[in-house]
């Protein structure tokens, strides 16, 4: 689209009146055209589409505060938890070479070099 | 680095720091929670409708985002993967809630149950609010135009601070947000005229 399209075509492209390729058209020369696209983004934000869009409650201070604290609490304790089950781990395979060690011995295991006083 | 200094950095960049110091240092992510909280606060409203509720979901999002860090490879911006993790998150918490009183009602017999589900289905359709119906419609939308339109429509930035955003050029932000009011539109249509997901 080389010229600028009418105000009504505008409004018809924001009220989804136009087909696929008037659609593509009007996207197409939007992207070029900021004097278009202003005209376009004042319908847009006059539509009830679009105050549905805006139309929810702030978000107090306070919440977003309390939002912050209980989600760093919760991936420090999630992190504790991971740390805690690898010591836990650790400690599992520590206890159980020490138990195991008088049964197979370390000297036992082919492929050890044996040591030799001579 | 400063915590002054995390504030300049770009959204990759933050990710990227989080990624390296793991662990050790929060500041990264927290600067990241700080951004971009309110618009997953939103979001989750549109499903929720509830405010504490809300809050209850952004916390899981943004756990669920930094554990999934590691996995997080920039090939959407990360915003939009936030999106995805909150519509998710929210989907699930919707579908549990739904669950929970349908197993008291299979106790009551099988007869009853398909006449209830249909009414369910009807209700669904026919009894949503508005804040439902844009909650199902954003959901049909293209992830990252569903982010385009968030930016631009609920948040106010300039098309340059969308292209920023999204990593793409000017020109494309303004076609990704004419885009994605088109598809929101087309979306709520049809849930209107009945059709549902497509």
């Amino acid at each position: 689209m080389t010229s600028h399209p009418t105000k009504d075509h505008l409004e018809d492209f924001i009220a989804d009146r136009l087909d696929e390729s008037g659609n593509v058209a009007i996207i197409e020369h939007l992207s070029i055209c900021d004097s278009c696209l202003e005209v376009v983004d004042q319908l847009w934000v006059a539509t009830d589409l679009n105050q549905s869009l805006l139309n929810v409650p702030d978000l107090k201070e306070t919440a977003t505060l309390r939002m912050r604290r209980n989600l760093v609490h919760r991936i420090h304790l999630a992190e504790l938890g991971r740390q805690m089950m690898r010591f836990a781990g650790v400690g599992v395979l520590s206890m159980m070479r020490v138990l195991l060690e008088p049964i197979f011995g370390s000297h036992n295991r082919p492929g050890l070099k044996e040591d030799h006083d001579d | 680095m400063a915590e002054a200094d995390l504030t300049e950095l770009t959204d990759q960049a933050l990710v990227d720091l989080c990624k390296k110091r793991g662990a050790k240092d929060d500041r990264p992510f927290e600067e990241l929670v700080k951004r971009h909280q309110a618009a997953v606060w939103r979001v989750c409203y549109y499903f929720m409708g509830d405010a504490l509720d809300a809050e209850d979901i952004v916390q899981d999002v943004f756990f669920k985002a930094h554990r999934g860090l590691p996995e997080f490879e920039g090939r959407a911006s990360f915003r939009t993967w936030l999106n995805q993790i909150t519509i998710n998150t929210c989907k699930n918490e919707l579908r549990m809630r739904t669950r929970r009183p349908a197993v008291v009602e299979e106790e009551l017999g099988d007869v009853r149950e398909p006449i209830e589900m249909a009414e369910g289905l009807d209700q669904r359709w026919q009894g949503m609010t508005g804040r439902e119906e844009l909650a199902l419609a954003l959901e049909m939308l293209q992830p990252d135009q569903f982010t385009a339109l968030q930016l631009r429509d609920v948040e106010s930035r300039s098309y340059a601070e969308v292209a920023q955003m999204l990593g793409i050029s000017q020109s494309a932000a303004k076609m990704r947000v004419q885009r994605a009011r088109l598809a929101l539109r087309g979306a709520l249509q049809r849930l209107r005229d009945g059709g549902g997901m497509p």
